[in-house]
């Protein structure tokens, strides 16, 4: 693991259940990514506001304080430039939809494997360059 | 007849008409509950002749046990004349001449002719109506199960992938090829599982609102099939598709989870291990679609029961697919029928409607 290397990413990651913020922060930790967690809409936000941003989020769909796809545009406005990958446990075709069109770069479905959303979080970002 | 604008002589051929063409059942029947008249609505409800019921206890129309208690019936009212559906009526059985009962409307009349007093009953079938109710209480528990269903999912996904999540990192650091290792696989695999299970009960309890396009059967029939031929697990399985290309309009997502639930079905029925059939024709203006396998067939007991939800003799099966194909199918106004020729094997048919060919 080298520390900032042009590998490293700023990764935010944002679930209320804690083994997932876990399971997600060591597995990007792993792979030499500097990892916040956030539990909440509420914490979201303040951690989207600061500088440098994410350069990618992992976002739940589904928070104690957010149940539709405000939080998601909220972050594509405050931090126009970090890549949001969309995670869901119960998701429509039509919330997918939407999520995509407010520039979402993909919605994942609960249960994902940690490695695979890890693989995808350096895929968003060299998207995005 | 007091109001009739018939002259008295009409009257007679009128009301003989009326008893001829009334749509409805029509039977008299005297005070000892002998069958005196039996119309042509009664015939076709109960499937006997007016010759071979006239004479005869009306009770030949009932299942038990109230064919044994009518007499009963009859000697109450008459002993006591307390009435429970003379001049009232009620929703009854019938039993026809088959053995088979229906449900239907009973108002009896009663009424004196030389002085003896005789009973008229008009029967009204209520089996579509019935077969509805059944119909829409089972959609309003399906609608019950659906919202109960999203509810679980999502409350039962989100830790299940914190669980899985977490042992895909401890199970990672832990020595490679060691037993805790191998073990840490094991809880993946028994979570995914469970996340199937969750999965098809989403499938079968949301209510389906298919996504309709123009579809070609065969070629669908053949993506599923290579498909489930391409599984490592199914290498000794060989599965034929032929038949002629019929367009349907239909949703290509739940049609394809029908073709595959079927499929791996009939897999699991050989043991993984010959062929399977599968047929594509176009018949009466509808599309069938064959699936045989040549496995050891399913006992009538079993068959009778494999299109309710949950039923399973699998040891690890949730026992929704079959239900879950009945549903897609009726979103499209197909069906499925599950049928073991005297040859052996099983064979599924579903049948769709197909749709025009735009030249």
């Amino acid at each position: 693991m080298i520390p900032n290397s042009p590998h490293t990413l700023r990764v935010l990651v944002v679930d209320d259940e804690p083994l997932i913020r876990w399971s997600l922060a060591e597995t990007l930790a792993e792979r030499g990514h500097i990892v916040t967690e956030a539990a909440d809409a509420a914490e979201t936000r303040l951690a989207v506001a600061k500088t440098p941003a994410p350069d990618v989020v992992l976002l739940d769909f589904r928070l104690p304080d957010s149940n539709d796809l405000g939080l998601l545009r909220a972050i594509r406005h405050d931090a126009p430039h970090s890549q949001i990958i969309l995670m869901t446990a119960h998701g429509t075709p039509e919330m997918t939809r939407d999520a995509l069109a407010l520039g979402a770069y993909r919605v994942v479905s609960k249960p994902f494997a940690v490695q695979e959303l890890a693989a995808l979080v350096s895929e968003a970002h060299a998207a995005a360059r | 007849m007091p109001t009739s604008r018939l002259a008295h002589g009409e009257t007679r051929g009128i009301l003989e008409a009326i008893f001829e063409s009334a749509v409805d059942g029509i039977i008299v029947i005297d005070a000892g509950a002998r069958v005196e008249a039996f119309n042509p609505g009664a015939e076709r409800l109960f499937g006997y002749t007016e010759e071979e019921v006239v004479g005869q206890n009306v009770n030949l129309l009932m299942p038990s046990p109230y064919r044994e208690e009518h007499d009963q019936y009859v000697a109450r009212y008459r002993s006591t004349g307390e009435k429970r559906i003379i001049g009232i009526g009620r929703e009854v059985m019938g039993r026809r001449k088959d053995g088979s009962t229906f449900p239907l409307h009973l108002s009896v009349g009663e009424m004196r002719v030389g002085g003896e007093p005789k009973f008229t009953g008009i029967l009204h079938d209520l089996t579509a109506r019935v077969q509805l109710e059944v119909q829409l209480r089972e959609q309003a528990a399906l609608t019950r199960l659906g919202e109960m269903a999203a509810v679980v999912a999502h409350e039962v996904k989100n830790p299940l992938t914190g669980i899985r999540g977490a042992i895909q990192v401890i199970g990672g650091r832990l020595p490679p090829g060691s037993k805790d290792a191998a073990i840490a696989k094991e809880i993946v695999s028994r979570i995914d599982a469970l996340n199937d299970l969750m999965k098809d009960l989403l499938l079968f309890a949301r209510p389906p609102q298919p996504h309709k396009s123009p579809i070609d059967m065969l070629s669908l029939a053949r993506t599923v099939a290579d498909l489930v031929s391409g599984d490592p697990s199914l290498h000794a399985l060989t599965i034929d598709v032929t038949g002629s290309s019929i367009p349907v309009n239909a949703d290509p997502e739940l049609l394809k989870i029908v073709v595959h639930n079927l499929l791996l079905n009939a897999a699991h029925a050989i043991q993984g291990q010959g062929h399977i059939r599968v047929t594509v024709a176009s018949l009466d203006g509808r599309c069938r679609i064959d699936i045989a396998d040549n496995g050891p067939g399913i006992p009538p007991h079993v068959r009778e029961k494999l299109f309710t939800p949950f039923f399973t003799t699998k040891s690890r099966g949730t026992g929704l697919g079959l239900s879950t194909a009945r549903r897609f199918l009726e979103a499209h106004e197909g069906t499925i029928v599950v049928t073991c020729p005297p040859e052996g094997g099983t064979t599924v048919t579903l049948e769709l409607p197909s749709s025009q060919v735009v030249a």
